[in-house]
C-alpha cells in the first residue's frame, strides 16, 4: 500500500504542461498521447487511486517507454518518471505476473554461472546453421524466422572464445601501480570480448590490475526494467557478493547499461531493505565507475607519460573522422559525458567530430529494442541521420546496447561506418 | 445542451472515416483527459484525422448523432481549451502535421495545424525568415493550438501576437462545411474578417484544418541585457522611458522579488535577493541599429536607478540571461506543489500600480505570491503557490484571483493576455466584457454551431 501512495504522489505531481512531448524520442514518432511521460503519469495515477486495473493494456503502454530518463531531465516540476515508470513496472509485474519467455530467462537462466555459457557456447557452435553469415561485418542473419528476433536484424556473430575464459581470476599489470575490480556484464563476455580485452590492455599499461571475480553474473538490468525485481534482486546480492571478497577501490564497468544498474538501480531495488543489507548494498555501488571516468579522474591518462595511442591511424597521414553517442546510462544515468569525449580528442589520428543530438536516445532500450522493433528502428532513424552528416568513420559510444541498436542499423542501411567501444579504439 | 452517448455503430462509422485511427479503451481515454490547465474530464473516444475531408465527415457524423467533439493539439493550454468537459470524441490534428510550403518571394507559409511551433520557426529561419510568436511552449504546442488560442509569448512587445501573422485559414465548420477564410495576401478585404473569427475561438467555432502564416525577414542580430534594480517603481518608470524614448525591444521580461529570490534559491548564481527587480531586455535588428539601441537602453537603465546593468558579449552569455527567466516555473515549485498562474494584462504604465494591488492582496489571503512576466506589454504572469490539498488554501487563492481580476479591469487591462478563456476563466468573462458581450459571443457561437457540437462549454456555456 505504500509503495502505491508513493506512485501516487510522485505522480501527481506532474501538472501535465506538456513539455515532456517533445523532449521524449519516443513520442515524435507517433504523436500519441500515451506514448508521452505526462500520459504514462495520468495513467499512473489512475493505477494508484485504483481507478483502473492492472491490465493488459495498461502494461502495453507502460511498456513503451525507453527509460531513458530525457523526459525526467527535461521536467520543470522535476518528477522522477524514470523512478517512477520503474516502480510502475514493479506493481504490474507483481500483479500480472511477467510473459512467460521472460520469467523463464530472468528466473532461471540468467543468474546461472553455468547455464548461459553453455547455451552460448552451443550458439556458437550451431549459429551457422540458423544464421547466414555476413563476412564483411563478421555478422548473422537468420535464415528462417524465430520468435523473437527479426529477421531483418544483424546480429553480432558469437565469439569461439568468452572474456571471462581468456583471463586468469587477477590480471596482473608488469608495474602494478593500483588494483581494481572488473566487471564485464554479459555482452561484453559473451559478444563483444574485444572490448573487454582491449580495457584489460589499457588499464595493464597504465599500471592497474584486475581482478575479475569469477561468480559475478548478469547485472540484472534486463529484468528490473521488466518490473522483476525479485529476480533482479537474486542477481544483485550475488553480484555484491562476489565483489566483496576482494579489498579494492574501484570496480571498473565498460558498459554504460550494466555501470547504471550496479550504480543507480541497485540501491533503488533494497529501497526497503534493512540498514544492514542497504549499507552493503551502497558500499558496491559506490565503488563502481566507468572506464572514461577511471582514465580521466582516477589514473589521469593524459597527464601520463604512457602514451594514449591508436594504431588504427598508423598506416595512413590523413586523420580519422570519429564522433560519439552518449548512452542514457551512461551521460544520464551516471553524468559521464566529458571524459570520453576528451579521451577520444587526445587520440593523435583522430579527428574528432561532434554529431547533432549525441545526447538523444538511439531507441534502443533493452527488451523495448524487442518487444517494440520498429519503433526502436524509428528511433535509431533519427541518430543514423546526424551520424550520415557528421562524416564520421567511427562510431564510439560506451554501451553494449547502444553498440548493437547501431551496427543493426548501420547495416540495414549499408552505411560505411565502423561501431567501436571506447576501449577498442583506446587499444 | 443534451448529447447522444456515441454508440457502437456510431464508433464504427467514426473508425471507418479516420481509418481506424481511434481509441475507446478507458487507459487510452485517460491519456486525452487533460491539458495544461491538469483536471481531468473523460472522451467517449479519441480519433486522429490526416485530412480537412475527415474532419468534414466527423463533423456531419457528430451534427446528425449529436454528440461533442473537441479539437486538439498537443494539449498545454492552461485553461482547459482541449479537455472534454460534456464528453464526446477528441479530435486529434497532431499528425496533420505538413508544411505544405514555404513561399520565400512572398513570404507566406501554407501549414497544417500538427505542426510543432518551434519546428516551423526552426525551418522559416533556415530560409533567413522568421515567426515571431514565441509562446513558452513553443518546442511542444502546435501552430493549430497557438491559432485557436491566439498565443502571445515575450517577443509581442514588438512584433504582436499570433493573429498579427495569420492571413488566412481553411477551416471546417461544425455543419461540416470546409471554407477558406482570409487569401494569401497581405491585404483582403472580401466580406466579415472571419480569419478574425477563428483566431482566438477556441476550437468553437470551427476546425483549423490549414493556415496561411506571415513571415518576416529574420533580424541580423540581437542583443540580450539584464537590468536589476533596487525599487519596482523605478523599474517600471524606466520600461516606459525605454518605450517612449521611440526603442521597442523585442522583449521586455521582469521578475519581482519572490521571483528573483526563488530563482536565486533554485540556480545560486548570485543574483540580488535585495533588488525589487530585474529586467531582461532584448533588441534585435540591424547590427548598428541594435548596438545604438542597446547603448540607449543601458544609459536609460541606469538613469532610472538600476544598480546594475549588464550586457551579453556572446551567444553563451545571453543564454545565460535567459536562463533565469526560464528557470522560474521550476524553482516556484519548491515553495508550494502546485500554482495557480493568471495572465492579466495592463497598460504598461499600469504595472507598477497593478503589482502593488496584487501584493496587498496576496498579503490579505495569506497566501505566497510570485509575479514575472512581459513588463513591455503589461503581461504579468502572477502565481499564487499553494497546495491544492489544502481546501482553505484553495479558496483563498481563487478568492484572490478574483478580486486580482476586477482590479486588472478597473485599471483597463484583460482578464487573460494569451492563455485563453477555455474553462478555467470562464466565470469572469462577464466582468470584463458584460452580459451583452457575452450575448454577442454566444449568438455568434449559434451562427456557427447550432448544435453546438464543437467544444461545447468553453468561452461561454
Amino acid at each position: 500500500m505504500d509503495a502505491l501512495k508513493k506512485l501516487s504522489e510522485e505522480a501527481s505531481r506532474c501538472a501535465k504542461c506538456g513539455t515532456c512531448l517533445l523532449n521524449c524520442p519516443l513520442y515524435p514518432e507517433t504523436l500519441l498521447e500515451q506514448n508521452s511521460s505526462r500520459g504514462k503519469l495520468s495513467l499512473i495515477e489512475s493505477l494508484a487511486q485504483g481507478e483502473i486495473t492492472a491490465t493488459r493494456r495498461l502494461s502495453d503502454i507502460l511498456s513503451q517507454c525507453l527509460i531513458c530518463n530525457t523526459c525526467g531531465e527535461g521536467c520543470p516540476n522535476q518528477v522522477k518518471t524514470e523512478e517512477t515508470f520503474l516502480n510502475a513496472r514493479r506493481e504490474l509485474c507483481s500483479r500480472r505476473g511477467l510473459p512467460l519467455p521472460k520469467k523463464f530467462i530472468f528466473r532461471y537462466i540468467l543468474n546461472s554461472l553455468r547455464i548461459v555459457p553453455a547455451l552460448l557456447k552451443a550458439g556458437s557452435l550451431i549459429q551457422g546453421i540458423v544464421f547466414k553469415r555476413i563476412p564483411s561485418e563478421s555478422g548473422l542473419r537468420l535464415r528462417f524466422s524465430l520468435p523473437l528476433i527479426d529477421k531483418r536484424r544483424f546480429i553480432p556473430a558469437l565469439p569461439k572464445k568468452f572474456f571471462k575464459e581468456s583471463y586468469p581470476a587477477v590480471v596482473t599489470a608488469p608495474r602494478e601501480k593500483m588494483k581494481i575490480a572488473y566487471f564485464a556484464g554479459c555482452a561484453t563476455n559473451y559478444i563483444f570480448p574485444g572490448s573487454g580485452y582491449a580495457a584489460m590492455n589499457i588499464l595493464n599499461r597504465h599500471g592497474v590490475s584486475v581482478v575479475i571475480p569469477e561468480k559475478q553474473v548478469c547485472c540484472g538490468l534486463m529484468a528490473f526494467g521488466s518490473g522483476d525485481w525479485k529476480s533482479s534482486r537474486k542477481m544483485a546480492l550475488q553480484n555484491i557478493e562476489a565483489f566483496e571478497k576482494n579489498e579494492v577501490e574501484y570496480i571498473v564497468t565498460t558498459c554504460a547499461s550494466c555501470g547504471a544498474a550496479l550504480k543507480k538501480y541497485y540501491p533503488m531495488l533494497f529501497e526497503d531493505a534493512g540498514d544492514d543489507v542497504k549499507q552493503r548494498v551502497a558500499r558496491f555501488s559506490n565503488r563502481i565507475i566507468d572506464i572514461s571516468d577511471f582514465l580521466i579522474n582516477k589514473v589521469r591518462v593524459l597527464e601520463q607519460p604512457v602514451k594514449l595511442t591508436s594504431d588504427i591511424s598508423n598506416n595512413t597521414n590523413r586523420k580519422i573522422r570519429v564522433t560519439y553517442h552518449d548512452p542514457c546510462h551512461l551521460h544520464r544515468s551516471q553524468g559521464i559525458s566529458k571524459p570520453p569525449r576528451e579521451l577520444l580528442k587526445s587520440i593523435p589520428g583522430f579527428e574528432f567530430v561532434e554529431m547533432e543530438n549525441a545526447g538523444t536516445c538511439c531507441g534502443m532500450g533493452g527488451s523495448f529494442n524487442i518487444t517494440h522493433y520498429d519503433l526502436s528502428l524509428k528511433i535509431l532513424d533519427k541518430k543514423l541521420e546526424s551520424l550520415k552528416k557528421s562524416g564520421a568513420q567511427i562510431l564510439v559510444t560506451g554501451c553494449m546496447g547502444c553498440m548493437l541498436q547501431f551496427m543493426d542499423g548501420i547495416y540495414q542501411k549499408g552505411m560505411d561506418v565502423k561501431v567501436m567501444h571506447l576501449a577498442e579504439v583506446l587499444d | 445542451m443534451n448529447y447522444n452517448k456515441i454508440t457502437p455503430a456510431v464508433m464504427d462509422a467514426v473508425s471507418h472515416i479516420v481509418q481506424g485511427n481511434v481509441f475507446t479503451q478507458q487507459e487510452d481515454l485517460i491519456c486525452f483527459s487533460y491539458d495544461a490547465l491538469n483536471q481531468k474530464y473523460y472522451p467517449e473516444a479519441v480519433a486522429f484525422a490526416r485530412t480537412a475531408e475527415e474532419v468534414s465527415l466527423l463533423l456531419k457524423l457528430a451534427n446528425t448523432h449529436l454528440f461533442p467533439v473537441i479539437p486538439r493539439g498537443s494539449g498545454s493550454g492552461f485553461t482547459g481549451g482541449s479537455v472534454p468537459v460534456m464528453g464526446g470524441l477528441v479530435l486529434c490534428l497532431t499528425r496533420m502535421n505538413q508544411i505544405l510550403t514555404i513561399d520565400t518571394d512572398n513570404l507566406v507559409a501554407e501549414v497544417e495545424p500538427g505542426v510543432i511551433t518551434g519546428e516551423f520557426q526552426k525551418e522559416v529561419e533556415k530560409r533567413g525568415l522568421f515567426y515571431p510568436p514565441d509562446p513558452a511552449s513553443l518546442k511542444f504546442s502546435t501552430l493549430g493550438g497557438n491559432v485557436a488560442e491566439c498565443a502571445g509569448g515575450p517577443r509581442c512587445l514588438k512584433y504582436g501576437v499570433t493573429k498579427d501573422y495569420v492571413l488566412g485559414l481553411e477551416v471546417v465548420l461544425p455543419n461540416g462545411d470546409i471554407i477558406q477564410t482570409g487569401a494569401k495576401t497581405m491585404k483582403s478585404v472580401v466580406g466579415y474578417d472571419l480569419t478574425s473569427f477563428l483566431v482566438g475561438s477556441e476550437g468553437t467555432l470551427g476546425v483549423i484544418t490549414k493556415m496561411y502564416l506571415k513571415l518576416l525577414p529574420l533580424p541580423e542580430t540581437r542583443k540580450t541585457m539584464q537590468a536589476i534594480f533596487p525599487s519596482m517603481d523605478n523599474a517600471a518608470r524606466t520600461v516606459s522611458e525605454i518605450i517612449r524614448s521611440k526603442i521597442i525591444p523585442s522583449t521586455l521580461e521582469f521578475l519581482d522579488q519572490a521571483a528573483i529570490r526563488c530563482v536565486e534559491e533554485y540556480l545560486k548564481m548570485g543574483l540580488p535577493i535585495h533588488a525589487e527587480a530585474l529586467l531582461i531586455i532584448e533588441v534585435d535588428g540591424n547590427r548598428e541599429v541594435v548596438d545604438k539601441d542597446a547603448e540607449k537602453i543601458e544609459a536609460l537603465c541606469l538613469q532610472g536607478g538600476a544598480d546594475t546593468v549588464m550586457t551579453a558579449k556572446t551567444e553563451e552569455e545571453a543564454e545565460g540571461l535567459w536562463k533565469v527567466r526560464r528557470s522560474i516555473s521550476a524553482s516556484l515549485l519548491k515553495l508550494n506543489p502546485h500554482k495557480i498562474n493568471e495572465d492579466i494584462t495592463v497598460p504598461r504604465s499600469r504595472v507598477p500600480d497593478i503589482i502593488r494591488k496584487i501584493v496587498e492582496i496576496a498579503k490579505k489571503y495569506n497566501l505566497i505570491n510570485v509575479n514575472f512576466g512581459h513588463a513591455g506589454d503589461g503581461n504579468i504572469h502572477t502565481n499564487f503557490m499553494i497546495d491544492r490539498n489544502n481546501r482553505d488554501e484553495l479558496a483563498r487563492a481563487e478568492q484572490a484571483v478574483s478580486e486580482i481580476f476586477q482590479a486588472t479591469v478597473a485599471f483597463g487591462g484583460t482578464i487573460s493576455g494569451e492563455h485563453g478563456i477555455g474553462i478555467a476563466k470562464a466565470p469572469y468573462l462577464s466582468l470584463e466584457i458584460g452580459d451583452k458581450g457575452i450575448e454577442v459571443i454566444k449568438r455568434i457561437k449559434k451562427a456557427f454551431d447550432p448544435n453546438y457540437i464543437l467544444n461545447p462549454n468553453k468561452i461561454v456555456t
